[in-house]
């Protein structure tokens, strides 16, 4: 279930903003910035927070970086020092450095500034994905006066203290804020959504050719998602795949979303070239084929059944044959063959024959079968 | 040593003395005992009759199980499910023990390994997952109530409330009958049985019936234990009165009342923290170092003193602004036991078989918690943490059957913190859900005892196998020990593929391991859903239960918590993990048609049953989890 109510308003202004030097200095000084109003569920809060996520096209056109400026506690008290603080990410919602405003300074517990260690730990723990403040519940943490206070949490009888490596010392509350807006599952699903509706199709394909395994899934997605399925494209989706079957399940998703035409010689080809674990994909996605396809189409998707020697793929590519091409000779042709093979492949070809219509030598070929292994079917 | 005499001694020497009001022992040759209220005239003025009301029963069942707290319904549950007929007595109006309403305990178990869960399945996991479909508002009250249909849902089971075991009837070291107040209908029961399993904690009924047991710390030299006193005395820990606040969403004031203690947190240690006080503090405790049972109601009051003392510091103090909208919403009465008797079997578990893992071939259950020993004097020695945490697990430890049953009484066995076992040992094994897998193991046992006509000890020397078998294909897991069931026809078959795998393999389901764990992958897992697994035998063979092991995620917690909390350690809900459709088909001459069909799955181990077919394949179809994407088993087992 998707914990966050989100509503993303886009609107591109006209004016444009200069960023202090250290926060854009791989981006354009000046541009068309694009704000979207975005209501996210941070674990601190009861309820979405709500804030504006701004989107920094990058000015080689190639990458987008965001922002938002968010309150460096959560803190329903009177006496929390709330700071501003700018959050970046890059374009897949990874976090990648913050900012303060000029003079500003984060605060600890007891009127204790952060020092420069402090500012260097802290971005340390934000970029930390398995940060131990990811598995921490705020209760845990508002404990506003503990006169004993070494440690900043634990858990009930567990006793989870924090390794001082892991945090900054007297400021939990700020580390736990912090860390769960640079690291939010939602900001990062938000962010991946708009870079892939903002991304043009020559960035769509750039993207499946990245090593990293988010753009790829992202190109396919939202290809999918336009409809867009030129030749080119399709066949960048395949040799994607052929090269990392980590893709094989998106790459099915978006050609079963194809125009039939397109669909049928693609998975065709994927059936031809690919390894067993494509074949059984291939025919498991057939079987939920309606019944638009010719049979000639099937009497042709496999050319020499002894290929198919993996014995999941057989029984799958018999099924699809029952289902689309039922009574085929060259099908039952091919099946005939089996019988010889070891006895579980022939007892599969079997049960395949004995509902299709045959003629009589092939009649009598499967009788002769039942005959000598009644006893085991 | 003079203190453990006594209490070796004391519970028989309270019967001799004929301290137990209204109860005399007969001399009958049955030996039950006499419950004699002749001056009682019950006058009904709706038929002006007189009569003298029976107060006296006589129930007879295959296994008693005294306690319902997690290990007694486990071990009331495993027994009446694999046959036997059973009564479960438990002395308050609701079951749960600690994890009742009445007392408010996290049912914890292994909670944080290396960071994440090894939680325990089996019966203890399917009542944790019954309260989040039951209980989705976190209520304790609901959750006795979960419990409760838990229990009276199983037709073999005669659930007792509100009755207490208070004394046993032995012949030749075996307890003939337990005799049983039930205060609610002023009945006295006697309950005869062949098997008795005393998982009350305190162990009265074991006691009254002279199982030996200890109390107190080992010295460090009788079992090599680390973190033992150097010299045995006789502290144990203390119990706890829990409470829990609510937000107003306005100032609350709060005055203490006139039995609250006084608490400053003045040279309190570091470690004594406030995190979560709202939903109660751990350390409100206080042990005993002599009779901690004969010490309760003393120590009950101080508890209810304690409690209020420190909440007057929380909402008095100053220290605590934030809880000033803060009113106190339950406040518990009867506090929650870490520790009293501890019953001698052929075993005595002791620290080093935990942390340095020694296998047992008699392994029934695990365990994980920390050696978390209380601070001798609780409460009342706030200068010391209030417990050590001595250890942390980095793996399960191994529990054994040897430690459940009793050394001298032949037909008693035991589940839960009344084991065979050290204080350091203790500290750890106590917390409920690796009690409950001691009850599961011990209610298992029993069933072979009754079956076969034997008694504990004998399920030891010569039944191992036959109740670790039985414990796995219910879904209890025992570390380092592979399943491997004799009768399971998934073993035979030739083959057995996936229609996807994203990660492990299908053949996995069959290597009898029903976890990832060390390291290991256990599982098949599939990319995508209406993903499907089949078995092909060589030759047809007869079908009439299909069982498959899902997964619910057991490095996550699934017990409720007061904080309601959800995180990567600790779920609120149903696990999204966990199969919810699915359907079995069996290849019968070529065609395949449908066994059984399970909908709305609310467990880990999911029971296909149907009538004895023939069959040369099956195929199992998975259509939809609680949420995941894909699909994880662990096991999948076929039986004729």
């Amino acid at each position: 279930m998707l914990r966050l109510s989100v509503f993303i308003v886009c609107y591109i202004l006209s004016f444009s903003v200069r960023f202090q030097a250290e926060e854009t200095n791989a981006y354009a000084l000046t541009s068309d910035i694009i704000k979207h109003e975005v209501s996210i569920k941070h674990p601190g809060e009861k309820e979405a927070i709500k804030g504006i996520l701004v989107q920094i096209p990058k000015a080689n056109g190639m990458h987008n970086a965001y922002y938002m400026d968010v309150e460096s506690v959560i803190c329903h008290l009177d006496y929390c020092k709330v700071i501003p603080v700018r959050i970046f990410w890059d374009d897949l919602g990874v976090f990648q450095k913050y900012t303060l405003k000029e003079g500003a300074t984060l605060e600890k517990y007891k009127d204790d500034v952060f020092d420069d260690e402090d500012y260097i730990k802290l971005t340390s723990i934000m970029s930390n994905q398995k940060s131990p403040y990811k598995d921490v519940y705020i209760n845990e943490i508002i404990r506003v006066v503990d006169t004993n206070d070494d440690v900043d949490a634990y858990s009930g009888e567990t006793a989870i203290v924090f390794d001082p490596k892991e945090t900054v010392a007297g400021a939990a509350l700020t580390c736990f804020t912090l860390w769960h807006w640079a690291n939010n599952n939602d900001m990062k699903r938000i962010i991946n959504t708009i870079t892939a509706q903002s991304a043009s199709e020559e960035q769509l394909k750039n993207f499946l050719q990245l090593a990293s395994e988010s753009y790829p899934f992202l190109s396919i997605q939202e290809a999918k998602k336009r409809q867009w399925y030129t030749p080119e494209f399709v066949h960048l989706v395949l040799a994607k795949t052929f090269a990392e079957p980590k893709f094989l399940k998106p790459a099915i998703d978006y050609i079963e979303h194809a125009p039939t035409a397109v669909y049928t010689k693609s998975i065709k080809e994927f059936f031809n070239t690919g390894d067993e674990t494509f074949k059984i994909a291939i025919l498991r996605s057939l079987k939920k084929l309606g019944n638009k396809t010719p049979k000639p189409y099937f009497d042709t998707f496999c050319s020499n059944i002894s290929t198919l020697n993996a014995y999941p793929v057989l029984v799958n590519y018999l099924e699809v044959m029952s289902i689309h091409n039922p009574n085929s000779k060259q099908i039952n042709k091919q099946a005939l063959s089996l019988l010889d093979e070891n006895f579980i492949t022939a007892r599969a070809a079997y049960w395949f024959l004995s509902n299709q219509q045959l003629d009589t030598p092939q009649q009598q070929r499967i009788d002769r079968f039942y005959k000598k292994n009644k006893e085991r079917l | 040593m003079k203190r453990r005499d006594f209490f070796k001694k004391g519970g028989n020497a309270a019967l001799a003395a004929g301290t137990l009001p209204l109860i005399a022992t007969s001399c009958a040759v049955n030996k039950e005992l006499v419950y004699d209220r002749d001056s009682d005239k019950w006058t009904q003025l709706g038929s002006s009759l007189d009569e003298i009301p029976n107060r006296t029963k006589t129930k007879t069942y295959q296994v008693a199980v005294i306690g319902g707290g997690a290990a007694g319904i486990c071990a009331a549950v495993s027994a009446a499910r694999n046959g036997v007929k059973v009564v479960l007595i438990q002395d308050r109006p609701v079951l749960g023990g600690n994890a009742s309403s009445e007392m408010r305990v996290h049912l914890n178990g292994v909670n944080n390994i290396k960071g994440k869960a090894e939680r325990e399945t089996g019966i203890i996991e399917e009542i944790l997952l019954h309260n989040r479909f039951e209980n989705e508002q976190e209520s304790y009250p609901v959750f006795d109530h979960v419990m409760y249909d838990f229990v009276v849902r199983e037709p073999n089971i005669t659930l007792m409330l509100n009755t207490q075991a208070i004394n046993s009837v032995v012949k030749d070291n075996k307890i003939q009958s337990a005799i049983c107040w039930q205060f609610t209908t002023e009945t006295m029961f006697t309950i005869n049985a062949e098997i008795f399993i005393d998982c009350s904690g305190d162990g009265l009924l074991a006691a009254s019936a002279g199982a030996l047991y200890r109390t107190g710390r080992e010295g460090k030299a009788e079992f090599d234990e680390t973190y033992a006193p150097d010299k045995p005395d006789g502290w144990q820990m203390g119990a706890t009165l829990l409470m829990s606040s609510k937000d107003m969403g306005r100032p609350i004031k709060y005055s203490p009342p006139s039995y609250a203690i006084k608490y400053t947190n003045e040279g309190a240690s570091k470690r004594r923290k406030f995190a979560g006080y709202q939903d109660g503090i751990w350390w409100i405790e206080v042990g005993s170092d002599g009779d901690i049972i004969g010490d309760f109601e003393k120590n009950r009051h101080k508890l209810m003193g304690y409690l209020h003392g420190v909440w007057d510091f929380i909402k008095n103090s100053g220290n605590f602004p934030e809880a000033e909208n803060l009113a106190l919403d339950w406040v518990g009465s009867l506090p929650c036991r870490r520790e009293s008797r501890r019953f001698v079997g052929d075993y005595i578990v002791s620290e080093k078989d935990m942390t340095e893992h020694k296998h047992f071939k008699d392994a029934v259950a695990f365990g994980g918690w920390s050696l978390d020993e209380h601070n001798p004097g609780g409460i009342e020695n706030i200068s010391e943490p209030p417990s050590y945490f001595h250890y942390h697990f980095k793996k399960v430890y191994e529990f054994p059957f040897r430690a459940l049953y009793s050394k001298n009484i032949r037909n008693l066995m035991f589940a839960g913190r009344n084991v065979s076992q050290t204080h350091i040992a203790l500290s750890s094994s106590r917390i409920m859900a690796t009690c409950a897998l001691m009850g599961q193991a011990v209610g298992t046992a029993s069933v072979i005892c009754i079956e076969r006509n034997i008694l504990p000890r004998t399920v030891a020397t010569s039944h191992i196998n036959e109740i670790q078998e039985q414990l796995m294909r219910d879904d209890a897991f025992i570390p380092n020990r592979p399943a491997n069931d004799p009768n399971d026809l998934a073993r035979k078959a030739a083959l057995i593929f996936a229609s996807s795998t994203k990660t492990g393999n299908a053949k996995n389901l069959l290597n009898g391991i029903s976890r990832d764990i060390d390291g290991e992958i256990n599982h098949w897992k599939s990319d995508g859903m209406d993903a499907e697994v089949q078995l092909e035998w060589d030759n047809p063979i007869t079908l009439s239960t299909v069982e498959i092991k899902c997964d619910t995620n057991v490095r996550r917690n699934i017990m409720m918590r007061k904080d309601s909390r959800n995180d990567e350690l600790y779920s609120n809900h149903i696990p999204k993990e966990m199969v919810k459709n699915t359907t079995l088909h069996g290849r019968i001459r070529g065609k395949w048609v449908e066994l059984a069909k399970v909908k709305d799955n609310r467990t880990r181990l999911v029971k296909f049953n149907f009538e004895p077919t023939r069959c040369d394949a099956i195929r199992l179809l998975c259509e939809e989890t609680y949420g995941a994407n894909d699909v994880k088993l662990f096991e999948l087992r076929c039986y004729a």
